[in-house]
């Protein structure tokens, strides 16, 4: 059953299983979400818990002609965000980093002879950890949870040429962090 | 380019979501419902007292409004003289709206509404802080 079917179950007839499968299905990848970007199993359950919570608060006031999974990783994003700037990391990684000049890169795959080897997945998620919060969401949300540009500028509350620009830096940053000696 | 970094982010390990966080969430939800039906119960409770004591002054005051405006007089025709009503039904009723006192009949309607609304709300939240299934 769709999201959106689910949503207009729940408020309309009460259904509680309704809700149950809807939050079933994004509890994992928004944990993931939300604990790629703060790296902390204890504070990713909390916001996480969080996330639902708002989500269900605000059930109400979702657009149906909206992508259900686009709206409650706006909520993800938001909470995330109110988190690192409660504990004040966000200016630090977000706006230094957003206004440093990177040069263009070539947008070929991470280098093949590092994610070849067996533990390339703890490389890439060490290297994902160097990232500023902004790409490294932003990198989780193309490659891991699968959305297109559109969507993502629409999470992340910017223009599609910014989320592409934004692309190119992480992958950029992503590839030089990784060709560095300490990950080899 | 999507697709072999998509293969890279495979090998990325999905967090294990911790024991129990589902039913906690689920239990934080039941808590907050609980919450707001017990607070929307307390505010209906009072609405629907308030509503039901004020509503027999109002009704008693209406009741005197609708003697003394007549209205009674020319609604007991319609039973009493019902041919001669309806060969001049139109005048008849503009003369009983005429004679309805308007504004006590507002108040009253208005107060009725509120308590049924009232009714319905603490009806609503009955169900939910006592005879629904929790998670």
């Amino acid at each position: 059953m769709e999201d959106k079917e689910l949503v207009k179950k729940y408020l309309e007839f009460d259904d509680e299983e309704a809700l149950q499968i809807l939050i079933k299905r994004y509890l994992q990848p928004i944990y993931n979400f939300v604990h790629s970007s703060i790296r902390d199993p204890e504070q990713a359950e909390d916001i996480t818990q969080d996330v639902f919570i708002k989500a269900w608060a605000h059930l109400k006031s979702f657009d149906d002609s909206k992508n259900f999974k686009v709206w409650i990783y706006t909520i993800a994003k938001h909470s995330v965000y109110d988190f690192l700037r409660k504990k004040k990391s966000i200016p630090f990684s977000f706006l230094e980093k957003e206004n440093e000049v990177y040069e263009v890169v070539d947008v070929e795959p991470l280098p093949d002879k590092i994610l070849r080897d067996a533990d390339s997945g703890k490389k890439l998620d060490a290297a994902l950890v160097k990232l500023p919060v902004n790409y490294r969401e932003l990198v989780i949300l193309y490659y891991q949870n699968g959305f297109n540009f559109r969507e993502i500028a629409e999470i992340l509350k910017t223009s599609v040429n910014t989320v592409k620009s934004r692309h190119l830096r992480a992958v950029g940053m992503l590839k030089k962090i990784l060709k560095k000696k300490d990950f080899e | 380019m999507k697709t072999t970094l998509q293969k890279d982010f495979t090998q990325l390990q999905m967090q294990k979501v911790p024991n129990g966080l589902f039913e906690k969430i689920l239990h934080q939800i039941e808590m907050k419902k609980r919450k707001h039906a017990l607070l929307s119960f307390i505010f209906s409770s009072m609405v629907f007292v308030a509503t039901f004591v004020t509503m027999v002054p109002v009704f008693l005051v209406l009741h005197s409004a609708m003697s003394q405006s007549g209205s009674y007089q020319y609604f007991s025709l319609v039973f009493s003289n019902f041919g001669e009503v309806m060969s001049s039904w139109q005048d008849f009723a503009l003369s009983f709206l005429e004679s309805l006192p308007v504004f006590t009949i507002a108040i009253f309607l208005a107060i009725v509404f509120f308590l049924l609304a009232s009714v319905h709300y603490i009806s609503r939240d009955v169900k939910v802080l006592f005879f629904r299934h929790h998670f």
